[in-house]
């Protein structure tokens, strides 16, 4: 994947994704937070996250539902004629469309965001910045635990059937299941979590000090103008907003 | 690096026996030093103590000392000590931080703070001599046993250690990646390093062991010449296996000192 | 003497080829059969396709072609919750499986499933356990046994409950000596006892003490299928010494155990 996000360095997409959630906060008109949205989509799709934008999508489509029913159908007056016949809230539509925009705006900076954060260029990144190397491994090993999590549980899930274990029928028959898929899983992780540490110190992780950076991120001058103007944007619109 | 045990006791949380129960050794570098004993005997906990791991990382007990080149291991990290250990189950010890096998490679190096050259070439010098180099761009979280075992092998070499201290080492590895890293270590004790091998394989440790300390129930029960040792009765009596060709001749009612490999009792056979 | 021909086979492959969806064929032109009795060693490179192979065995995978008969039954669209017990499977790191707060319950869970009744699965888990050396831990968690101890109790978990068809992936991985001894013993009793095994295994000394006949796969395809001691050579795995000495004393296969061996030697 050479897209432009997973170019860029991982402080930078992270600044973005987090500049777009916070004017989502701070703007304030329906023009605005629409337009926002709008802006979110193109960012997303323009620098190769685009999974996220559709994601983004997917997510937000029953909140708007939602905001629809309570806000829009069952709002205050005053109440206006409506498409379809019926009648439909005015200030619950505009509120709907403001409430609905902002979520979009956060559901996809956050997907587009995560899609395209790789962990092993953030953890280097940090590295090449001197911040904590623990604080930062644990957001990496963690990450790659929970990966890894998913294929033991399948394998887990195979190894007992094939001892009899029924995992298909009734809700009675998975619940009687349950003990045998989970069980494992927390017992293996809690003497693990001692093999792990073990592990851990005799590679080094635990050493105090500068590490090295083989292969650190490229910093352009194009990602530090987009993170200071992602900062930028942001003040702006707050001091905006206070001066309205 | 020369490690020297005094008294060493260990007993770990919760439980009521001595895993290493007075132990007394001097260890020395430029040699494969080889140790066994029956399950229980005590050669995990021993190798851990040499890394300087208990109790600091594993809770419990330790009477004694444990000192390499005049520091007491416990003190600090192994690596930062020169020490590389090696634990016995390979799927643990991958560090969850590297996307490619070359990136996990340098993980010790790069933990240690050396220059980026010197990770560099001590990775890719790391990769040749395991024998990984086809293994440099995939991930480390995907490979078999064997190809773990000897990812993480090429970790340690890589950090440059002084001592190694490996657990079962073999134990995923088939015949030519066992007799590759077999060479490796013993060409590395010459060159001074200190190497200690826990391990239940006797025809593998004939090959490269200079010294063998037999335990049983945490202390040491047999110390000396591996060849010697493994003809005769003591170390069956401590359950504690031998190499393949002896076991088959001590059934076939031969008294010690037995054949020891398979050329020798074929020898003995015809001869008699 | 019974017609080898006549005894029904416990797992039978026909013609059966096998490839993920989108992937490269992984298994092709599979026939075989595996008869009450044998103890069949299944060699090969990585990739040949060997757990493939175990795994069509117990229904965890379907051939996309050709058919699987395990225990005179046809195992198209059925699930290994319906061959247990059966049909046992023992997985690699199988310690990964354990759950129960003893060895004994856990080796009591395979044959409660399967609905025996209390008496027979006190009876069938103290037989298994006394077969591994485990009597003595059989009150004990076990997550507190070291590595080999807990590979046994999942050796034992899944032979409690005395299945026909005995598929094993790699079983002397990680373990001692004594351990793997015990091991080799049980694979002997089973097969004795008229049951079939067909194990995954690097372990030159388990292949040759424990087993008979060796299949090769190679790239997918059977390429050789007969004494488990040729398959060794072939493999250039490392030859043990009773065969070694067997092949120098001309002992035929059948007769190359170390039991055998060690008594022909005394003989000599």
């Amino acid at each position: 994947m050479n897209s432009l996000a997973s170019r860029a360095h991982p402080f930078t997409t992270g600044a973005v994704g987090l500049a777009l959630i916070a004017l989502a906060l701070v703007l304030e008109t329906n023009r605005e937070t629409v337009a926002l949205y709008g802006l979110t989509v193109v960012i997303a799709l323009g620098t190769g996250a685009g999974a996220g934008a559709r994601r983004g999508l997917i997510a937000v489509i029953p909140i708007w539902i939602l905001l629809f029913l309570l806000q829009v159908i069952l709002g205050d007056a005053p109440r206006v004629a409506a498409p379809w016949g019926g009648t439909l809230s005015e200030p619950g539509l505009i509120r709907a469309i403001s409430q609905g925009s902002r979520f979009a705006v956060i559901a996809t900076a956050s997907l587009a965001f995560a899609a395209a954060f790789d962990p092993h260029r953030f953890l280097q990144a940090a590295i090449a910045r001197r911040w904590s190397f623990g604080a930062a491994f644990l957001v990496v090993a963690t990450l790659d635990a929970a990966d890894r999590l998913g294929e033991q549980a399948r394998r887990l899930r195979e190894a007992q059937r094939t001892r009899g274990v029924r995992v298909t029928g009734s809700l009675g028959t998975r619940a009687r299941a349950m003990p045998a898929l989970i069980f494992p899983l927390l017992l293996a992780s809690l003497t693990e979590a001692d093999d792990r540490a073990l592990a851990l110190e005799t590679r080094g992780m635990m050493i105090q000090g500068p590490r090295t950076v083989i292969d650190p991120p490229r910093d352009s001058a194009i990602d530090r103008i987009v993170r200071w103007g992602a900062l930028a944007c942001v003040i702006a619109a707050i001091l905006w907003r206070v001066r309205h | 690096m020369q490690f020297l045990v005094r008294g060493l006791r260990i007993r770990y949380p919760v439980q009521q026996r001595w895993a290493v129960n007075g132990v007394d050794l001097e260890i020395v570098p430029g040699q494969v030093t080889w140790l066994t004993g029956a399950l229980g005997s005590g050669t995990s906990t021993l190798l851990l103590a040499l890394a300087g791991l208990i109790p600091r990382l594993t809770g419990g007990e330790r009477e004694g000392s444990v000192v390499a080149a005049d520091l007491d291991v416990s003190t600090l990290s192994p690596l930062s000590h020169g020490i590389g250990y090696l634990g016995p189950s390979p799927e643990l010890q991958i560090s969850g931080i590297a996307k490619t096998v070359r990136d996990e490679v340098a993980v010790g190096p790069m933990n240690l703070g050396r220059s980026r050259e010197q990770i560099l070439h001590a990775t890719d010098d790391a990769l040749r001599r395991l024998g990984i180099e086809h293994l440099a761009g995939r991930d480390p979280g995907a490979l078999s046993g064997g190809e773990t075992q000897r990812v993480l092998i090429a970790s340690l070499f890589a950090a440059a250690p002084r001592a190694l201290l490996l657990d079962e080492p073999f134990s995923a590895l088939d015949r030519a990646s066992s007799a590759l890293v077999q060479d490796l270590l013993r060409q590395v004790a010459s060159e001074g390093a200190t190497v200690v091998i826990a391990c239940d394989d006797a025809d593998a440790m004939l090959e490269i062991a200079d010294r063998l300390i037999v335990l049983r129930d945490g202390q040491v029960a047999l110390d000396g010449q591996p060849r010697e040792l493994l003809a005769g009765d003591a170390i069956l009596a401590l359950g504690a296996g031998t190499t393949d060709a002896a076991t088959l001749a001590q059934r076939s009612g031969y008294a010690a000192p037995r054949p020891v490999t398979r050329a020798e009792l074929l020898a003995r056979i015809s001869h008699d | 003497m019974t017609e080898p021909s006549a005894i029904a086979p416990l797992l039978l492959l026909t013609d059966v080829a096998f490839r993920y969806p989108g992937g490269p064929p992984v298994l092709e032109a599979i026939s075989l059969v595996v008869r009450p009795g044998e103890a069949v060693g299944v060699f090969g490179a990585n990739g040949a396709g060997k757990s493939t192979l175990l795994r069509l065995a117990m229904a965890l995978e379907q051939p996309v072609a050709g058919s699987v008969t395990a225990l005179g039954k046809a195992l198209a669209g059925r699930h290994p919750e319906d061959l247990a017990p059966r049909v046992g499977f023992l997985f690699q790191q199988p310690e990964r499986q354990l759950f129960a707060s003893s060895v004994r319950e856990e080796c009591s869970l395979a044959p409660r499933l399967a609905g025996w009744e209390g008496a027979r699965v006190a009876a069938a888990v103290a037989t298994v356990l006394n077969q591994l050396g485990l009597s003595d831990t059989a009150e004990e968690h076990p997550y507190d046994l070291p590595l080999p101890r807990r590979r046994l109790v999942a050796l034992a978990s899944i032979l409690s409950a005395d299945p026909d068809l005995i598929l094993l992936d790699e079983p002397t991985a990680a373990l001692d000596f004594a351990s793997r001894e015990r091991v080799i013993q049980v694979v002997r009793e089973r097969a004795r006892a008229g049951k079939a095994v067909m194990a995954i295994t690097h372990d030159p000394a388990f292949a040759h003490e424990a087993l008979d006949r060796g299949l090769l796969l190679d790239r997918g395809r059977v390429v050789q299928d007969g004494p488990v001691r040729a398959v060794i050579d072939d493999r250039r795995l490392v030859r043990p010494a009773a065969l070694a000495v067997a092949l120098e004393l001309g002992l035929p296969p059948g007769a190359d155990r170390r039991d055998e061996v060690a008594r022909a030697i005394r003989g000599h």
